[in-house]
């Protein structure tokens, strides 16, 4: 039987999640119930965060429980599903299970309640469909009886999207395949009328759409042009002390995002970095933080995103721009939602077009480097493991994975994952492969510069996202606060200059030859203790602004490194204090004769009163750069034997020079080969890291 | 390719297939319709006007509670129940869908209009439900020639089959065959390597095979269809060999038999069983095979010598099949497929061998039992923590639901080993130590052991702690298998791998019980490749 709507049953149920016994339903929140409930056909529903979207799927999870029906499953890329949402559910009765990686050792639990019907809602990120273990462990088991499949952040799945992930490809395949019985309903905040479109073909037939109001007026939006970083950490070091409350502060990049923490805790206020990079243990205890005011903000790439819910957030400062208005417009979005008025300022910088044009230049393997993929694994017998593959193709370890796992969402699918190995399928990749990469990478061009246009407005900026996301703009207000000042402090900007050029970043020795660099050992193999190197220091990190872009400028405008640097490294070693200290220096030899490095060497070397020995390392032969080199593997093939010990070393220990740094396998093998010849101790030393 | 499944094909999907539940068999709570149960549901639905596609509609309860009191499957409580749980497993159904999609593979239902005529017509309400595969489906329509043969052909048996293959390329005929090694393959390869196109029938492994290397090229090029009546993940099965059989003849205008042995195994079996059908597809017997089954109504094959010849000779034997026919069907076409009831009547009881007439040579393993019984082996030299699933694949490099199989077989017969050297019960760690379990994986062992007493083949005995011993009366050394395909299914054959595990605690040292050999015809032993020497990897 179809499960009937029970209204007071409804009501009893939000009243009891909200705590509040004279609760009402936000507009469209009950129709919305209902539908799902009587299994009307399927719905999306955009409404900005914080209408309570949450609400109308653990009602209705709840209510179809009620009536017999099985659990429902949530697809959201959401780390911490709010813990109040999980709290208010919990108060409503729903059991709502959530599975992440991290949780594996639960997942037996997990398998078990599922079995025993005891879930109501399983909660799942995007990432986890790819994941074998996990959908033959417990999706599988539970997807027998689900009932309702809620695809939260459902704008992800349009290739129309500001946001469209990959994995969400997947979803939509299991979306297209469901048959007209299962309910479904699709969630959003942000989607613009191409997007909707795209969302409603994806969800087949019988698809209701409900839209709330997209303009947020308690939002006091501005844009501050700082193109130096050190303008904009100035203007951050005097104004985010006096910002009202709580807040984000967003970069484009996790090297922009710690040295923003760093500068605002060296002047002793109290934020945390937040990035991608960190596992998400660490990353919910800061969100905790926050949510706690016990931090003033995070500091955070994208990685802090969608669904991060703390109503009373005061401010949310842009150091960089972001590519596109959606995406701003969400992020910004986080301020001020239950407050009369909170601050969402843009900063914009000179580097942000570069970083968002490599954001969107790298967004897709290009057409060679999918066929580098598909005619390895074609002519492999058995498919390839990544190692395998790595071994094979001169690509970076990601744009393999990016460009298999791209290619693994394509359905049919022109290669699949088995266990450990890729194999080719015998499906052609679909010219639509090529036209969706086209039509995106297009599609972020436009975007990034509508981007740009807000950040020269100087009025009317909600009006203008409102529009960008085929809203209603007539309703956007003017802002209530009055507007942060435009310029920073010369004292202040000074400081910031001075903390810029102190950003040395350590380098770690390698412990192991990596899988697959040696023909005759293929696995992984530990280098001899005594042959590693130290931890080693680099000066800046390339092209970061500062002495990075000085770096840049040395190695290839004037052949000659700035005297600056010699003098940077000289403060810099002293404040090292390599232990045992050395007592001569090497570098590493040049290829084609090139005497850039040596030069700066010898100005070192004469700087510390150290021996500066040139002989001692020297090249064999000319390789081609390492940096042509586009993985580990291909680049420790491309250094191993290129060196020669040509006079025998000092016997104590040694600075070992080296302009750029960034698989550290160069390194790794000339300190080996000096340890081999009974050098002291290897203190490795660059310019510039390259990041990975 | 081909896209999703049609609306009917999706409901018959969630009504009839094993879609997910395989990968944790023990676990499938609701079983799905066998072939003959969906046949009572499809013409039930046919006559009411209506298509399997409206039982995922919002008001098929009304559809489903007429199906079952109007006797449908028997008025048990139970059934409408079952309906409607088989029908809930519309996310089941897509994460499935999205999987094969991977792999290329796609699902055609029987009402689809790429799904042969050949086999509705001939097959009537056998006519598998489903039918899996990968590369082009309408080499399924274009007839040609079958070849089957014994895994051990000689030179020359072989020699004949690859001719075969070769000139019906240059005839522009399709090789039908059941893709084993020997006769089956040689003919294929005759086929693809002057341009033909083949069509290479599966009795299990269709996820494993339509990936590999071998096949790859040809399945691009659409020269080549792979498909399976089963689950893409099914592991080898005798009966499933057989049945199998059946499909290729069926396919076919003619069979060529490159290689049997009188009397035993499925290459015997199959041509014997197509003899012995009213309307067989005409069978050949290579010049140099043994007499008896040109006795039982098959020709000397002519060894036609040039594409004409060979054209000429699937042209006389459509004639011979249509000749078999004109009595009953007043057209004459052969292809049209049957459409009322009054065609539907059941074909003449195919002959089910009785269990003693089937001989297994002694001491001679299926391959499948020769995997499973060096898996024991490896799995028992595995360090006892590792015997966990998760140990199981990383020790032995195999995927997930591969080491969970294997692990699940390992526990089950493990403690009934056990529990069958000495009759008293035991707790649960003295279980674990005595089937040589992990330790300290307690409640993986408990999980196991509660399947083993859901399952019926333990019985609980006390409280603190809990004891386990079998339960006397359902610890058969030759059961059928519980659920899925096996039902209705000949109960003499004995299940010898795959994804179900026989509930006797030592197969392999079961005595002759009622199975087969495994031959060419029957057998695409595994899961390895179809043309290579590769033997079964055991992993799916």
């Amino acid at each position: 039987m179809t499960p009937t709507y029970d209204a007071r049953r409804a009501l009893e149920l939000l009243r009891t999640g909200v705590r509040a016994a004279d609760a009402t339903f936000h507009a469209g929140q009950e129709e919305a119930i209902r539908h799902v409930v009587e299994g009307r056909g399927r719905l999306l529903v955009v409404q900005r965060t914080g209408w309570g979207k949450s609400f109308v799927y653990f009602i209705a999870t709840k209510l179809l429980r009620e009536a017999g029906r099985g659990p429902a499953l949530l697809v959201s890329p959401l780390l911490s599903l709010m813990r109040n949402q999980i709290d208010a559910a919990t108060r409503m009765g729903v059991r709502a299970v959530r599975i992440t990686s991290d949780n594996e050792p639960d997942w037996l639990k997990v398998e078990r309640s599922v079995q025993e019907d005891e879930v109501d809602i399983l909660l799942v990120s995007p990432e986890r469909l790819r994941n074998e273990r996990f959908r033959a462990r417990v999706l599988d088991p539970a997807a027998s009886r689900i009932s309702l499949l809620v695809v939260d952040e459902a704008h992800c799945m349009s290739d129309w999207g500001h946001d469209f992930r990959p994995d969400y490809r997947r979803i939509e395949n299991v979306v297209r395949a469901l048959p007209p019985n299962v309910r479904v309903l699709a969630t959003t905040a942000t989607a613009n009328e191409r997007v909707t479109e795209d969302i409603r073909e994806i969800l087949g037939t019988a698809v209701e759409v409900c839209r709330g109001d997209l303009n947020r007026p308690s939002l006091v939006l501005q844009t501050i042009d700082l193109p130096a970083r050190r303008e904009r950490l100035a203007w951050l070091a005097e104004h985010f002390p006096q910002l009202p409350g709580h807040g984000i502060v967003y970069t484009l990049t996790v090297g922009d995002a710690e040295q923003v923490a760093d500068w605002l805790r060296s002047r002793g206020l109290k934020v945390a970095a937040y990035t991608g990079q960190m596992d998400s243990e660490q990353r919910e205890a800061l969100e905790a933080d926050l949510l706690g005011n016990r931090v003033k903000a995070l500091v955070a790439t994208v990685a802090l995103g969608m669904g991060f819910d703390k109503p009373d957030l005061g401010f949310v400062i842009h150091y960089q721009m972001p590519g596109s208005a959606v995406a701003y417009y969400q992020q910004v979005g986080r301020a001020g939602r239950a407050l009369d008025a909170a601050y969402g300022i843009l900063l914009s910088g000179k580097e942000d077009i570069q970083i968002t044009n490599y954001f969107i230049e790298s967004a897709f393997p290009d057409r060679d480097e999918v066929d580098e993929v598909l005619t390895a694994l074609q002519r492999a017998q058995d498919g390839l493991s990544e190692s395998e593959l790595m071994a094979q193709i001169n690509l970076g370890r990601n744009r393999i994975l990016k460009a298999v796992e791209l290619l693994s969402l394509e359905s049919p699918s022109p290669v699949v994952q088995d266990g450990r190995k890729w194999h080719r399928t015998a499906a052609p990749l679909s010219s639509a492969f090529w036209e969706r990469t086209e039509r995106l990478t297009d599609l972020r061009k436009v975007e990034q510069r509508q981007m740009q246009k807000y950040s020269t407005l100087h009025s009317g900026h909600m009006a203008f996202l409102v529009r960008a996301l085929d809203g209603e703009p007539s309703t956007a207000q003017d802002a209530k606060l009055p507007p942060l000042p435009t310029s920073p402090k010369p004292a202040l900007l000074k400081e910031a200059d001075a903390f810029l050029k102190n950003r040395p970043s350590p380098i770690k020795p390698r412990k192991q030859w990596p899988a697959g660099a040696s023909r005759s050992h293929p696995g992984p193999k530990p280098i001899r203790t005594e042959y590693r190197a130290e931890e080693g220091r680099a000066l800046c990190t390339w092209r970061d602004g500062s002495y990075g872009d000085l770096v840049k400028r040395g190695k290839y405008d004037d052949g000659r490194y700035d005297e600056e640097l010699v003098r940077a490294c000289v403060g810099m070693i002293r404040r090292w204090n390599p232990k045992p200290p050395p007592e001569w220096i090497a570098c590493i030899p040049s290829q084609r004769g090139s005497r850039v490095l040596a030069d700066f060497a010898t100005r070192l070397a004469d700087a510390l009163q150290l021996p500066f020995k040139e002989e001692v390392l020297a090249r064999r032969d000319d390789r081609p750069e390492q940096k042509t080199m586009a993985n580990g593997i291909h680049k420790i093939r491309n250094v191993i034997g290129a060196f020669d010990v040509a006079e025998r070393p000092m016997s104590g220990a040694v600075l070992l020079v080296d302009d750029i740094v960034d698989s550290r396998w160069t390194l790794t093998v000339a300190a080996g080969l000096l340890r081999k010849h009974r050098s002291g101790p290897v203190h490795p030393l660059a310019l510039a890291k390259r990041r990975a | 390719m081909m896209a999703e499944p049609t609306p009917d094909t999706k409901a018959v999907l969630m009504l009839t297939a094993p879609l997910l539940a395989k990968t944790r068999s023990s676990r499938a709570s609701v079983k799905p319709l066998t072939p003959k149960e969906y046949s009572t549901l499809a013409t039930w639905l046919r006559d009411v006007g209506t298509r399997p596609a409206e039982l995922m509609e919002r008001d098929s309860d009304q559809l489903i509670t007429d199906f079952t009191t109007q006797g449908g499957l028997g008025r048990g409580k139970e059934n409408p129940q079952r309906l409607r749980k088989l029908l809930e497993r519309g996310v089941e159904l897509a994460l499935a869908v999205e999987r094969w999609g991977q792999r290329a593979i796609w699902v055609l239902g029987r009402d689809d209009p790429e799904y042969p005529d050949r086999w509705k017509q001939q097959l009537d309400a056998d006519a598998f439900p489903l039918l899996y595969g990968c590369g082009d489906p309408t080499l399924l329509e274009r007839g040609g020639l079958a070849v089957v043969g014994s895994r051990r052909a000689s030179g020359e048996a072989l020699r004949c089959a690859e001719d075969a293959g070769r000139l019906a390329a240059h005839a522009d005929c399709t090789i039908v065959s059941g893709g084993a090694r020997g006769s089956d393959q040689a003919a294929m390869r005759g086929a693809l390597s002057e341009g033909g196109t083949t069509v290479g029938i599966l009795a299990n492994g269709l996820g494993r095979a339509v990936v590999h290397a071998d096949h790859r090229e040809e399945l691009m090029e659409e020269r080549l269809a792979l498909v399976c009546p089963w689950d893409p993940g099914v592991g080898f099965q005798v009966w499933r060999a057989m049945e199998r059989n059946k499909l290729v003849y069926a396919l076919a205008d003619a069979a060529l038999v490159a290689a049997y042995e009188p009397g035993k195994g499925g290459t015997w079996r199959g041509a014997t069983e197509q003899l012995a059908l009213p309307r067989p597809t005409p069978v050949y017997v290579r010049r140099g095979e043994p007499p008896q089954l040109l006795r039982k109504g098959a020709r000397p094959w002519p060894e036609p010598a040039s594409p004409a010849e060979f054209t000429e000779l699937l042209r006389r034997s459509q004639a011979l099949a249509i000749d078999s026919v004109e009595d009953d069907q007043a057209t004459g076409k052969p292809t049209t497929p049957v459409q009322t009831d009054d065609d539907r009547q059941p074909l003449s009881p195919t002959p089910q061998p009785a269990p003693d007439s089937e001989t297994r040579e002694v001491g001679e393993r299926t391959p499948a039992e020769e995997l499973w019984a060096t898996v024991r082996r490896v799995v028992g030299r595995v360090s006892r923590e590792a015997r966990t699933p998760d140990g199981l694949e990383e020790a032995l490099d195999v995927t997930p639901p591969q080491a969970g199989d294997w692990w699940t077989r390992f526990v089950r017969e493990s403690v009934l080993e056990a529990l069958g050297r000495e009759a008293s019960a035991k707790s649960e760690s003295e279980l674990a130590e005595a089937a040589g379990l992990p330790a300290d994986k307690r409640q993986l062992v408990r999980a196991r052991l509660q399947a083993l007493v859901k399952e019926g083949l333990l019985q609980k005995k006390g409280l603190r702690p809990v004891r386990y011993c079998l339960s006397g009366s359902q610890v058969p050394t030759n059961a059928p298998v519980e659920g899925g395909e096996a039902t209705g299914k000949p109960t003499t054959l004995v299940q010898t791998d795959g994804d179900r595990q026989p509930p006797s605690p030592a197969p392999q040292s079961a005595p002759d019980s009622g199975t087969q050999e495994v031959d060419s015809a029957t057998g695409t032993v595994g899961n390895g490749p179809l043309f290579s020497q590769a033997s079964a990897t055991g992993s799916t």
